[in-house]
């Protein structure tokens, strides 16, 4: 996204503030050298301020930058008093390095309508947003238009991408943006020569810097933001047709064809998108029978929701159960994990993710550490049953293991346990999970009837059920939790909001503190 | 600004505290006391003045109580009684240098203290920016560095003491577990070593980067995490706060909830493999060994392994296509 508002210059004959609200680590340091250092040639008398001890660790920080004209120094024969930190209201350029940053220096009441704001549109989750059970990313739609509604000039680009595109880092893409928004009274070729000057990273600096330059000088329409519009996703497709050769023509196996077209035939249309990925998803944890299995199970949910009139709710029931059901079919065993490390395009994906150069050659340790109970989970119930009993077994499952699937022992290994796909429907946890799962499914169906709203709400306790051994049993143990207070509310009108307010209050926290104060409110308020 | 959209905001943007640097070695002593006060219940921890007394803030919230520069022990003296639990007291090498060693170490021996110290030596003044003191590792042509903490407290009379490599997680899981619940009296003190990450990366990386330029072997390490593998309840995360460590939009159209990611600047400390282990966590984290400049024997065996596994990987995906979905 790039906005652009118009852009002005501002006078040689004023002070200049200059404000870098940036977390610490992202060069806002560099960023203000350059600054300062191209003010100084340029006949300015400059300060500038950080804060101490934020560098590198990541916390949000301001940097100060004040630029006063020499020649004014000069006339009044007196040397002015430059401030330390910003004053809100009195701020010429706030210069944000992420959007939350871009947030907070509204919340400061640095940009007013004089204000030239120059904010990169990307994200850097803070850790209030990374520490949650679920999503904690807050949604900044806000944010965006207050900015293009509050600052007189706003520039505003992805400029993390920017700078990755070039080699380069954030600091110099904002100083091209900077460049680019016209507000200092200096050319770009003032700009350019302070970084060449600088003698560091010459070449990749300016790369980004002409990135930042030349995308803060487009005054581009701002597209629409994908986040501030969540209707936009491509799971509706009403009439269910398909065009076969958009997508390359490639037709589905005869294994899988029938699956596809008892869904075109008898699933609603609305839902055609999550069924396919629950097919997808099924077909590849366990085979087409299974998947079958899903759409038998499905289909209960999908009659059920034509019968209620699910077109008026968007067939929400039918689509958190495509979701949620095909979720809670494929849950996490030792089988899948090495099914999925084992994988071609898994290499490719690692190689990738870790930026290894072509051909370059990569070691892959995996850091596992199977229990007791998850090597019983995928043994015959008799067995499974019977060595977990014998805890003197425990003592060979102590220790995290290291397994290596670039070397051939533990490839080997992994690979033989991802063959062994057929013993899991006669596994221990298999019956453990079906019988989770019936109850859950009748949960639901009997929730339909009643309050549609609240039978949604109840599939969505699926959502809790994350991960691998205390995780998982944690997500049962809310789950049980929640289910046994069901019955105290989902009566009420409003069962359907408490219910959802129980959940996300599970996700909120692992020591359950969110949660029992949202249980506890609930006890009062219902008696 | 209206009222209302100052409220909005206030709410879309959380304060963004400092934390742990990106493969800091005091991080994982605090993913240890996470972990510890899990098993055993909550301890009294009384904080210093440094890099470590980031614990406070999320997402250790570790610490009750800081009351100056070495002063971690002496802040705690106070709750030297009669109690069913001790407390822990944390102390980095330049408080200890400043005064703790009088205020904390010699005030714990005088009164029989029967508490524990943590002191987090990383070889410097880290937080103002990895100056000497007495017990730095490094010569110093001016300085009369390498005096070791250890033996500072040995001579004022601290028998109990062990030394711990802060990466060891298990190890410093153990230790602490040991001197919560040990039945012998006295005071507790545990040296909680590495270096400052932040300037070890400042001295080895120019070194590296010219090496590999140099055309010589060598092994870079750096962790990622497996999206299919990862269902996004993000313990490792609250477990360890690492930067590097962030979020990632799940490529499951399934799942709801964003994966665990980790970025480029990992510098491959290993506390996301330890926690792992220690917490038995998901089995999502890997870790890749980059080879520079291999050699002949390198190649050859990298040959081998990548031929046979990528037969059977072959055979794997030819008997996946008989399921194809196509294009759907
Ligand atoms: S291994 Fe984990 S904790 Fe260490 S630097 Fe990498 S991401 Fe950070």
């Amino acid at each position: 996204m790039a906005v652009t508002k118009q852009k002005k210059t501002l006078s040689k004959d004023k002070s200049i503030n200059i404000a870098i609200i940036a977390m610490g680590g992202q060069g806002g340091g560099v960023l203000s050298k350059w600054i300062l250092d191209m003010a100084e040639a340029q006949g300015y008398l400059a300060q500038y301020t950080s804060v101490p001890g934020v560098a590198q660790r990541t916390g949000a920080t301001i940097y100060y930058i004040e630029l006063f004209p020499a020649h004014l120094a000069d006339t009044k024969k007196q040397n002015p008093v430059l401030a330390l930190t910003p004053i809100p209201g009195d701020v010429d350029i706030v210069i944000a390095s992420e959007m939350m940053e871009a947030g907070r220096s509204l919340m400061r009441g640095f940009v007013t309508e004089e204000t030239t704001l120059i904010a990169s549109d990307h994200r850097d989750y803070a850790i209030v947003e990374k520490q949650e059970m679920g999503d904690g990313r807050r949604e900044l739609s806000n944010v965006r238009s207050l900015a293009e509604k509050m600052a007189g000039t706003y520039i505003c680009f992805d400029m993390d991408t920017a700078a990755r595109a070039a080699g380069s880092v954030i600091s110099s893409v904002l100083f091209g943006a900077l460049a680019g928004s016209n507000a200092l009274p200096f050319g770009r070729a003032i700009f350019e020569k302070t970084i060449t000057e600088s003698k560091r990273a010459v070449d990749a600096n300016l790369r980004g810097f002409a990135l930042g330059y030349e995308n803060a000088q487009k005054g581009d329409t701002p597209e629409i933001n994908p986040e501030s519009n969540p209707e936009s996703n491509p799971e509706i497709n009403p009439e269910g047709k398909e065009d076969e050769e958009a997508k390359g023509g490639l037709v589905p196996s005869a294994s899988v064809a029938p699956l596809l077209a008892r869904m075109k035939e008898s699933f609603p249309p609305h839902a055609h998108f999550l069924i396919t990925e629950g097919l997808k998803k099924l077909v590849d944890y366990q085979g087409p029978t299974y998947a079958n299995l899903y759409l038998d199970r499905l289909k209960i949910f999908t009659d059920m929701d034509a019968e209620m009139g699910g077109a008026k709710k968007k067939w929400r029931l039918s689509k958190d159960m495509a979701r949620y059901l095909a979720l809670a079919m494929s849950y996490d065993d030792l089988i899948r994990v090495a099914d999925l490390k084992t994988r071609a395009t898994r290499f490719d994906r690692f190689r990738d993710e870790v930026k290894a150069a072509p051909g370059q050659i990569i070691t892959v340790s995996e850091y596992m550490h199977p229990r007791l109970q998850e090597v019983c989970d995928v043994l015959p119930t008799w067995l499974g049953g019977f060595l977990l009993q014998r805890s003197s077994l425990n003592v060979f499952f102590q220790k995290g293991r290291r397994i290596s699937t670039t070397k051939l022992g533990g490839f080997l290994l992994l690979s033989f346990m991802a063959k062994l796909k057929w013993l899991r429907t006669k596994s221990l946890r298999y019956k453990v999970e079906a019988e989770r799962l019936s109850a859950w499914m009748d949960d639901v169906k009997k929730a339909v009837s009643d309050n549609y709203d609240l039978a949604c709400e109840v599939a969505g306790l699926q959502r809790l059920m994350k991960g691998y051994g205390d995780t998982y049993d944690r997500g049962l143990e809310n789950t049980a939790k929640i289910m046994s207070l069901y019955p105290s509310f989902k009566e009420e009108k409003t069962a359907a909001s408490i219910l959802e307010n129980l959940k996300s209050a599970a996700l909120k926290d692992e020591e359950g503190k969110e949660l029992s104060k949202a249980i506890h409110a609930l006890n009062v308020s219902v008696g | 600004m209206s009222a209302d959209e100052q409220q909005s905001l206030a709410e879309t943007v959380p304060d963004r505290p400092v934390g742990f640097c990106t493969g800091c070695p005091e991080r994982p002593i605090f993913t240890a006391m996470k972990l510890v006060q899990r098993k055993l219940g909550e301890v009294h921890v009384s904080c210093d003045i440094g890099c470590h007394l980031f614990s406070i803030l999320p997402p250790f919230n570790i610490g009750n109580t800081t009351m100056g520069y070495g002063l971690g022990w002496s802040g705690a003296s106070a709750f030297n009684t009669e109690a069913d639990r001790r407390t822990i007291s944390i102390m980095g090498d330049g408080g200890f240098w400043h005064n703790g060693l009088t205020s904390g170490v010699g005030n714990a021996v005088f009164n029989k203290n029967d508490n524990i110290l943590v002191i987090v030596d990383n070889g410097y003044s880290a937080a103002t920016g990895g100056q000497d003191i007495l017990s730095s590792r490094a010569f110093n042509k001016t300085r009369q560095t390498n005096n070791p903490i250890s033996k500072a407290i040995k001579g004022l009379g601290i028998e109990w003491q062990r030394t711990v490599n802060t990466y060891d997680l298990g190890k410093m899981v153990k230790t602490l577990t040991e001197a919560l619940t040990t039945p012998e009296k006295g005071p507790k003190v545990i040296l909680a070593e590495s270096e400052c990450m932040l300037n070890r990366q400042r001295r080895e990386k120019p070194v590296r980067n010219k090496m590999i330029k140099e055309g010589k072997r060598i092994v870079r390490s750096r962790f990622g995490v497996d999206p299919d593998t990862c269902t996004g309840d993000h313990a490792c995360i609250r477990l360890s706060g690492c930067p590097s460590l962030t979020l990632k939009e799940n490529p499951d159209p399934l799942r709801e909830d964003p994966v665990a990611h980790v970025n480029n600047d990992c510098v491959g400390c290993g506390v996301c493999g330890e926690v792992t282990h220690v917490a038995v966590l998901c089995p999502s984290f890997y870790r890749a060994d980059l080879l520079y400049n291999p050699n002949l024997w390198d190649k050859f065996l990298a040959g081998v392994r990548g031929g046979l596994i990528g037969f059977i990987q072959k055979r794997a995906e030819k008997k996946r296509a008989t399921h194809s979905f196509g294009g759907a």
